[in-house]
């Protein structure tokens, strides 16, 4: 199957009277299973979990962030770290294999997210990709991301096209986290029952807010630990935070608590992902890194749509993490528009010319 | 070189992951601009582009290349381009610096050429073979050739042309206890290839600022210096009489430095970049201007063990990094330098401070340069009193050193220069009518009064710049020695020490023969009504006086009276000389303040300085 990915992991076997959603339509049987129907081909194992520690209170107490030098830095790495031709080509396919492909909207149906399902098995026209002769190295998208009522379509849809990409679920109150902690932690349980092998949680901002550490940490512990086996990405929605050194704060917090990404934005929020917002994260993933030994992972999402914007945060992440961390293991775009414009480049690189609309096939 | 190789094939871009060269090649751009305009050189001012006859080279004696320069300014510079064409054209002849005063008018066409493009072209032209070098014009201290003060650099030393670097100075950068560290290391790395950077830091943040200036440093781009993406570039030609980094790395290591080079793909050209640590205080790399990538680590116990030992670094500038603002100013405030950036080694120039250090060359309009082959009139002298004694000399430039006069506030100066303008004028109510005591009486009053209203009003300008604002003020040269290299008297002279003392400047004057009393007076005036001791001090001068003073080096050595030019060679030690022409040199002269002289005197008197306060993000 060649896919670059992993992460098809064998989730606990429910009985069959419990293998059913809120609607009463069955759930998948695991791949795998008796009931799945056999083995699937073995898939690359994920990078290593982030076993967290306990909290440590003296990683962020003396935080010193410096926001014009920062922002400067950003700045600089985006002017004058571009690359063009064939190195242009490949760090988008790169930026292809690390998106999560996302729908996250009111009027998301069965359908639109089966058409997003194909989209990620086959993000680029395979023409294209033989044309750079990178059509038999497995570029999927690393991952597909949708509400927790569309994980089963979803599952269902990559089952159909017979791929391992993982299916990853918002919870956690997504994308306010204005809900009970025990709500949050019931959502996160029915994602991973239906599913999803990888949780997007939001965490509660107003913990943040007033510097309450001890139960932020308390709540993404408890939230990694409904995840079960499903990976943990935690939203830490940087817009909403405050200030850089709340988001460096916030970072350190998350990763000890045990998660394997940490994310910027929901997506939803009036400011999303920034380049200094970035780097202040990755700052925080290397520190983290250096006390701990633990590689946690970066997720920057929202408003991410053009092919630039995609190879200046892939710079960043090679600048300030370096060349290891640039692989869908540790790196992920959330996007949903992003695609298009990645694919439009491609095809101007191939060809010469632009697509028009029908040249490429859209979700 | 990345420019030469061919595409990789993306699979294996894929792998890897390498950045690729960088866009656009040098070559193509700066053919088409020469061809454009006829394949030479001329001036371009004021929208026109006057060609010069034929295109020989000119000799120019105290221009380092020999060859026609071509200047490019950088575009936020573009104020300071319209500067340095007016010199070029038909301003004033001084235009190469206060040592070339042999020429009389305007620089010779063809020699001078100033070209406004935009950045990309004036990178491409640098590799042009028939340009032999580029001078950028920028920072607290423009250099052009034939400037007695700088030496020629191209765009960048060693490094990649990125951003507006310190280019060539020397840079001592300070990270207090609460800097950003992440970001001091990434500033450090990306300034490497532009200056000479000391570091200077509090020992509770030297161990993690070592570490990640280890991580930047390992992962700096060896490359192409006209490549955007290059961090480093081969090392060039030192200058004549400087060591090779290798020889002062030797040095270091042999006192006890640690060293740290990462394992860069290098040789040939390229020297690694290289992190110091464990240097001792009299180490050759802290002593001497070095050459190469190399960034010294030096440990201090506090803020003011930072800013004495940045003192002795012979430093240019300074960047601060703090995020307690209100040390970071305190530092900043200490720091006697021309130029300090907070939080930021990478800055703009504001469009005043090019300006403020322009007007350091030139002359002003009543002091027209003498005609070729003439000399001032010499007038009879009387026999010189004692030459002046050493011991005196040097006791008093340390005891104005001392004097604090400087960190007095201007109103409080102010107060000082009323108050002996009051004690000058009960002195005089029993002279007799119009002689000439009581005219310089008057005019000295006169300038006491007039400096004090001017420093009760002066301030600063804040000029607005992508990224932040700049503080623009002017500070005190320090201690100006005043002495009289001619027979002219004093009477008229002593009215330069109003402005130079207003401005903050300690005084040491070696009065001329027959002058000291006048002198004597005046200072009696000012201690009493509240002047520092050792701020001014008043000693017999006479025949010498001018190389003792230059001897014992103060920040600014004025020599009045008239007299023969003096031997220049023997003012090296003299960063700031000025010999005052015309009415302000003792000459004689009805007005006692020709307009515009006292803007004159207030460049004199002190330097430009200027304090970048980053805010907010860049537009």
């Amino acid at each position: 199957m060649g896919s670059v990915l992993a992460s098809w992991r064998r989730g606990p076997e429910l009985p069959a009277h419990a293998r059913r959603d809120r609607q009463g339509r069955s759930l998948p049987a695991p791949p795998g299973s008796a009931a799945g129907g056999g083995e699937l081909p073995a898939a690359p194992i994920m990078a290593g979990r982030n076993p967290g520690t306990k909290l440590e209170l003296g990683w962020i107490s003396k935080v010193h962030v410096n926001r014009p030098a920062v922002v400067r830095h950003a700045e600089q790495i985006k002017k004058w770290r571009t690359v063009k031709g064939n190195w242009q080509a490949a760090w988008l396919l790169k930026a292809v294999t690390c998106i999560d492909l996302t729908t996250l909207s009111g009027d998301d149906t069965p359908s639109n997210v089966h058409r997003l399902c194909f989209k990620a098995k086959h993000p680029i026209r395979e023409d294209l990709l033989k044309a750079l002769d990178m059509h038999d190295k497995g570029i999927t998208v690393a991952a597909v991301c949708v509400y927790p009522a569309r994980v089963i379509d979803a599952v269902n849809a990559l089952m159909a096209a017979g791929c391992d990409i993982p299916v990853a679920s918002v919870a956690a109150g997504f994308p306010s986290g204005q809900t009970p902690l025990e709500t949050k932690l019931a959502e996160i349980r029915l994602a991973v029952q239906y599913g999803a092998r990888e949780i997007d949680i939001v965490i509660s901002r107003s913990l943040v807010l007033a510097g309450q550490w001890e139960d932020l940490y308390e709540e993404i512990r408890q939230c990694r630990e409904a995840c079960g086996e499903a990976h943990m990405k935690t939203i830490l929605a940087t817009g909403e935070l405050g200030s850089l050194p709340n988001v460096y704060k916030a970072s350190m917090i998350a990763m000890m608590a045990g998660s394997d990404f940490i994310k910027t934005s929901t997506g939803k929020e009036v400011e999303n992902a920034t380049f200094p917002v970035g780097v202040v994260m990755m700052r925080a993933i290397r520190e983290y890194y250096w006390q701990t030994g633990n590689k946690v992972g970066f997720k920057p999402a929202g408003g991410i749509r053009t092919a630039k914007d995609a190879i200046t945060w892939l710079m960043l992440v090679k600048d300030e993490l370096g060349v290891e961390w640039l692989k869908p293991e540790l790196f992920r775009l959330g996007a949903s528009s992003l695609l298009e414009d990645i694919e439009k480049q491609i095809f101007y690189h191939v060809t010469g010319t632009y697509p028009l609309l029908h040249d490429l096939a859209t979700v | 070189m990345a420019a030469a190789l061919e595409p990789l094939p993306v699979t294996e871009i894929f792998g890897s992951m390498e950045d690729g060269p960088g866009a656009g090649g040098a070559g193509a751009a700066a053919e088409a601009w020469f061809s454009s305009h006829g394949r030479s050189l001329g001036h371009f001012v004021a929208g026109t582009w006057l060609k010069a006859p034929g295109r020989e080279p000119l000799e120019c004696r105290e221009a380092a290349t020999g060859n026609a320069a071509l200047l490019l300014p950088d575009p936020q510079g573009a104020l300071l381009s319209l500067r340095v064409a007016e010199l070029a054209v038909g301003g004033a002849s001084a235009a190469v610096g206060v040592a070339s005063r042999s020429w009389a008018g305007p620089l010779p066409p063809g020699l001078l050429n100033v070209v406004s493009v935009a950045p990309p072209l004036g990178h491409a032209l640098r590799g042009h073979p028939e340009v032999t070098a580029v001078t950028v014009l920028g920072g607290a201290q423009a250099a052009l050739w034939g400037s007695p003060r700088g030496v020629p650099r191209g765009v960048s030393p060693w490094g990649g042309p990125r951003g507006v670097s310190p280019g060539g100075a020397r840079v001592a950068v300070l990270v207090l206890d609460s800097a950003d560290l992440d970001s001091v290391a990434a500033a450090l790395a990306g300034g490497l290839g532009g200056a000479q950077l000391l570091v200077v830091a509090l020992e509770g943040a030297l161990g993690a600022l070592g570490r990640l200036l280890r991580v930047r440093l390992g992962a700096l781009r060896l490359g192409d210096p006209l490549d955007p993406k290059t961090g480093l570039g081969p090392l060039p030609q030192p200058p004549p009489g400087t060591p090779h980094p290798q020889e002062l790395l030797r040095a270091a290591l042999e006192e006890g430095a640690e060293v740290f080079q990462p394992p860069l793909p290098g040789g040939g050209q390229f020297f690694p970049p290289t992190l110091i640590t464990g240097v001792t205080p009299t180490s050759r790399l802290l002593r001497e201007p070095f050459w190469g990538p190399l960034l010294p680590l030096v440990p201090v116990r506090s803020p003011q063990d930072a800013i004495s030992v940045t003192l002795g670094l012979g430093v240019t500038a300074a960047s601060v990094w703090a995020q307690d603002v209100p040390a970071a100013l305190d530092v900043a405030d200490r720091l006697p330098l021309g130029r300090v950036w907070i939080n930021a080694l990478e800055a703009p120039e504001a469009p005043g401070e090019a300006l403020e250090a322009m007007r350091e060359f030139g002359r002003p309009p009543w002091d027209p340069p003498p005609a070729p082959g003439t000399l001032p009139e010499q007038e009879s002298s009387p026999e010189p009193e004692t030459p002046p004694n050493d011991a005196d000399v040097a006791t008093a430039l340390q005891e104005a050193r001392r004097a604090g006069w400087g960190r007095v506030p201007g109103p409080a100066r102010a107060q000082v220069l009323r108050g002996a303008a009051a004690a000058l004028g009960g002195d005089s109510d029993g002279d007799d009518g119009d002689n000439g005591d009581n005219g310089d009486t008057g005019r000295l009053q006169a300038a006491l009064l007039r400096w004090a209203a001017r420093m009760e009003l002066m301030g600063g300008a804040v000029q607005e710049v992508a990224g932040g604002r700049v503080l623009l003020t002017r500070r005190p040269l320090g201690v100006v020695g005043v002495a009289w290299g001619g027979p002219r008297p004093l009477a008229r002279a002593l009215e330069l020490l109003p402005p130079a003392l207003a401005l903050g400047n300690a005084l040491v004057l070696l009065a001329p023969p027959g002058g000291i009393g006048p002198a004597l007076r005046l200072r009696q005036a000012l201690v009493g009504a509240g002047l520092p001791q050792g701020a001014l001090s008043v000693l017999p001068g006479g025949a010498g006086a001018v190389t003792t003073l230059s001897r014992h080096r103060p920040d600014g050595l004025w020599i009045c009276g008239g007299g023969p030019e003096p031997d220049w060679s023997s003012l090296g030690g003299v960063t700031h000389v000025w010999v005052p022409g015309g009415v302000l040199g003792g000459g004689p002269g009805q007005d006692p303040a020709p307009p515009g002289c006292d803007l004159e005197l207030e460049l004199r008197s002190s330097r430009p300085r200027s304090l970048w306060l980053p805010g907010g993000g860049s537009q």
